[in-house]
């Protein structure tokens, strides 16, 4: 059973990949932030009886569960505007999947580094890429590589198979790659 | 570069930008973190009445019991004289001028006799 101790430990350690993530995802730092508290609040209420070694994976499983519900709920909200005002644009991504809905929202999004810094701009555009990533290859990468879970932890976190989750990943490095050297960064 | 150094340049430069979150967020983070951690010990303090009470199957019975005895006790108990007996008392001048300086004399001479009448 983990202590409030362990717990605060524990969520220091993620919480700020755990809100970049929801950014990258979301496109939107006051849902991210939303996000990123539900899981918090989640954690504690449903699995603060669990060991420590099992609140990391846990953890990603609530975070991830609280982005698609978004993404859903965001959909479920779409269809009824759109269903109540016919004024609204037809190539509105209402209607489409979860990929197109983020990717749309991206492609509105302006890339607009504040830095003027090459590093900074670096950094954004690094940033501009993983947000335009199709979402499931997106949740790879950051699953596999700046979590650090492994294959079969990234498919129980993802609920899809191991080969998928390689598939996912290898497919988001090389869109990573190909997206930054279109932005003029070399890898 | 292979593709998994580059996936680790990558994790660098996120890892980066991580660091550098504004100063709102990172306070709204870290209050966001406390309030979930806090709720941790409450949680556990719930759970561990329950869990306390679950292995002590006798724990309703007893509690039952001793209602039953403390309502049996409060029944038996005999009735004592009210104020509005003493009130009577002292309307009708049943109560001699010396019971004023020793009340436990109106209680045992007095009241007592009466409650020995009423019953």
């Amino acid at each position: 059973m983990a202590t409030s101790q362990e717990i605060d430990h524990f969520l220091a350690e993620v919480e700020r990949r755990a809100y970049k993530h929801a950014t990258f995802a979301l496109q939107d730092p006051h849902e991210a932030l939303d996000v990123v508290q539900n899981a918090m609040l989640k954690l504690v209420e449903r699995y603060s009886d669990k060991p420590v070694a099992e609140l990391p994976l846990l953890f990603q499983r609530i975070l991830q569960n609280a982005i698609h519900d978004h993404f859903r709920r965001a959909k479920v909200r779409n269809f009824w505007v759109k269903l109540v005002s016919p004024l609204l644009d037809k190539d509105d991504a209402g209607g489409e999947t979860l990929e197109s809905l983020a990717t749309a929202h991206v492609v509105d999004t302006p890339a607009t580094p504040e830095n003027e810094t090459a590093s900074r701009q670096h950094l954004a555009l690094i940033e501009q890429a993983l947000a335009e990533l199709p979402p499931r290859q997106r949740e790879a990468f950051l699953l596999r590589y700046w979590e650090e879970l492994d294959v079969a932890e990234t498919a129980k976190v993802m609920g899809c198979s191991q080969g998928s989750v390689k598939t996912h990943s290898f497919r988001a490095v090389n869109a990573m790659a190909a997206k930054l050297k279109n932005k003029g960064l070399k890898s | 570069m292979n593709q998994e150094e580059f996936a680790q340049d990558l994790i660098r430069a996120l890892d980066e930008g991580a660091r550098e979150l504004d100063a709102a967020t990172i306070t709204q983070l870290r209050a966001f973190r406390r309030a979930a951690a806090s709720g941790t010990d409450a949680r556990h303090a719930g759970r561990g009445a329950l869990a306390w009470a679950q292995y002590r199957p006798w724990l309703p019975v007893t509690l039952a019991a001793g209602l039953l005895l403390l309502g049996w006790l409060t029944y038996q108990r005999p009735q004592t004289p009210d104020n509005g007996d003493v009130d009577i008392l002292l309307l009708t001048e049943g109560i001699p001028p010396q019971a004023f300086a020793d009340w436990s004399l109106v209680k045992r001479d007095y009241l007592g006799q009466q409650c020995l009448a009423t019953n």
